[in-house]
């Protein structure tokens, strides 16, 4: 009997800890969209006449912070044509051109490249990344073809920035009038690859394609040993854009990505499905916080989702990655049942002070960040073509 | 994962050195050795329990709502821990009768040969590796535990000792592997 009742309490400790019920909650094609709609919606309205966003606000205190950074603000309206390009609706290229109108004004033009100058004259690769994809998606969306020269300066400020092993460098440094050569941004090697590869697409035999294969080698092959990542892959979202993009560059023979590549990009799946398994099993609850740590945000996850929707891409395209479709599509989705689940809703708003600063937008401990509203939506979109494919429309 | 490397897992899992190490110990604490029918009857009523969960593996998985990974994960984390305990400690069974027929359900088949170390294994493998490599690999290390404890010569503690820590260990690589294998799975 003892023996019974040690296996017993055995069995709850392992399902109180290892074992919850993973919760992945249904979402169909057309619900993403809904949702998606919301989140831009949520982004239209936090912006301010200067073009900026609101960056942060606390729904139960009806506060905002005093936070902002270009990056951020270069991602959210990148995110904007981003919903154009995806859906054909072009009613968020006004708002986005607003904001696109605020990163011009800080522009720093210099040998012929441009990037965006912050209020201590550095130029940080990130910024001048987001703003480049966010242009790249304004033409794919639009087919409007004014801001091609722009699009080339920002493109190469990118190759300034780029080492000859592929390694991208963090920020232009104005007191010496070059790239500071010792730092380098976990984040902004993958948007800057991303923008790259997006060049290629959109300005084939350019030579962006060199620069583009140089940098997913060095992720591939060298970033996280070189940049001391202590639990590698680095979980880049940016990186999967990237490679998939890569995958699918019109005109090239046969497969574009190396054996290398191949093999980041199926660790790439690895773990970003590990981390949705993990937050499957995460409640709202102070015992689920307590045992499995606090929800992610929907800046977090949706980064995840990003990434798997771009592997399932790229796996629809390389037959190396083939065996990997069906469950990165299943976490795929996943992922975007709970961050849809996760969403505030238009009803939900109302007991706020601030509705329409509450209503499309992902919240955690009363605070969203205007990234929380981008990386879902994007996210939640780019599941829309997976979950067609399932029959969830 | 070979078909080798199935019941190279599953006999860590099932200790047959261990099991017959613990029995043994009983022997010196003076307790009489289980007969040979006691012992048939025991590795049967394990083996029958180790098909069980590699057969409902499918089915206990969907009822907990966990995947297939994520219970890779857990299942290495309990035999790792067994295999630390055994390889530190010896095996041991826990009190009460080791002779008669009722041994042969407690302690024999369940903890001694049953115990959760090989039942996770067989969930896990069932749901991973399919029931009848599962069963296959079962069969193996349940059969040499079932000879380890009918052999008259098996009183050499020493040895037995030293084979059973060094499984012990062996099932905390095992362990190991699996929860790398659960965590880096999609």
């Amino acid at each position: 009997m003892s023996t019974l009742l040690v296996w017993a309490l055995g069995a709850g400790v392992l399902r109180a800890t290892l074992l919850p019920a993973q919760v992945c909650p249904p979402i169909t094609s057309g619900a993403a969209l809904a949702q998606a709609q919301a989140a831009s919606g949520w982004m239209e309205r936090a912006q301010n006449p200067d073009g900026t966003y609101i960056y942060e606000y606390n729904a139960p205190k009806d506060e905002q912070s005093n936070a902002y950074n270009s990056v951020r603000h270069a991602g959210v309206t990148m995110a904007l044509y981003q919903y154009a390009a995806l859906t054909g609706d072009t009613s968020t290229v006004p708002a986005a051109d607003r904001a696109l109108a605020w990163m011009e004004s800080r522009l720093m033009r210099r040998d012929g490249w441009a990037a965006i100058v912050n209020p201590d004259g550095i130029a940080e690769l990130g910024a001048a990344s987001l703003m480049l994809a966010g242009l790249e998606q304004r033409r794919i969306a639009t087919g409007d073809e004014q801001y091609d020269g722009l699009m080339h300066e920002l493109g190469r400020f990118l190759l300034l920035m780029q080492q000859p092993d592929g390694a991208m460098l963090w920020f232009w440094d104005p007191s010496t009038g070059q790239p500071n050569p010792t730092e380098r941004s976990t984040y902004a090697t993958g948007e800057a690859f991303w923008a790259l590869t997006l060049m290629e697409r959109i300005f084939p035999g350019e030579g962006w394609d060199r620069a583009s294969r140089l940098v997913a080698d060095y992720i591939s092959n060298d970033r996280d040993r070189a940049e001391h990542q202590n639990f590698p892959p680095w979980a880049d979202q940016w990186a999967a854009y990237g490679l998939a993009e890569m995958a699918a560059w019109p005109g090239q023979q046969g497969l574009v990505l190396n054996e290398g590549n191949i093999r980041y990009a199926r660790s790439l799946a690895e773990r970003f499905g590990f981390l949705v398994r993990f937050e499957s099993q995460r409640r709202d609850t102070w015992w689920s916080d307590l045992l499995h740590g606090q929800q992610a945000r929907g800046a977090g996850m949706g980064t995840w989702v990003e990434a798997l929707a771009s592997l399932w891409r790229l796996a629809a395209i390389d037959p190396r990655m083939r065996d990997m479709q069906a469950k990165i599509g299943e976490r795929a989705a996943c992922s975007a049942g709970i961050l849809a689940s996760r969403q505030y809703t238009a009803a939900k708003a109302q007991q706020y002070a601030e509705p329409e600063l509450v209503a499309g937008a992902w919240f955690r401990s009363g605070w969203t960040r205007m990234d929380d509203q981008q990386h879902s939506m994007s996210g939640i979109l780019r599941t829309r073509e997976i979950l067609d494919a399932q029959g969830r429309r | 994962m070979s078909f080798g490397l199935v019941v190279v897992v599953l006999f860590a899992a099932v200790n047959p050195f261990g099991v017959a190490m613990a029995v043994l110990r009983e022997q010196w604490r003076g307790k009489a050795r289980p007969g040979l029918v006691t012992c048939a009857l025991g590795a049967a009523i394990a083996f029958g329990l180790l098909v069980l969960a590699a057969a409902g593996a499918e089915k206990l998985l969907g009822f907990l709502e966990v995947e297939p990974e994520t219970f890779r994960v857990a299942a290495g984390v309990v035999m790792a821990a067994i295999g630390l305990r055994v390889a530190v400690f010896g095996a041991t069974l826990p009190p009460g009768e080791s002779a008669g027929r009722p041994a042969a359900i407690f302690p024999l088949a369940i903890p001694l040969i049953g115990g959760p170390s090989a039942l996770m294994a067989a969930v896990s493998f069932g749901a991973d590796e399919g029931v009848g490599r599962t069963v296959g690999a079962g069969a193996i290390a349940v059969g040499i535990a079932f000879a380890l404890l009918v052999t008259p010569g098996m009183r050499r503690g020493g040895v037995l000792d030293g084979l059973a820590r060094l499984t012990g260990a062996l099932l905390v690589a095992a362990g190991a592997g699996l929860i790398v294998d659960g965590v880096r799975a999609i």
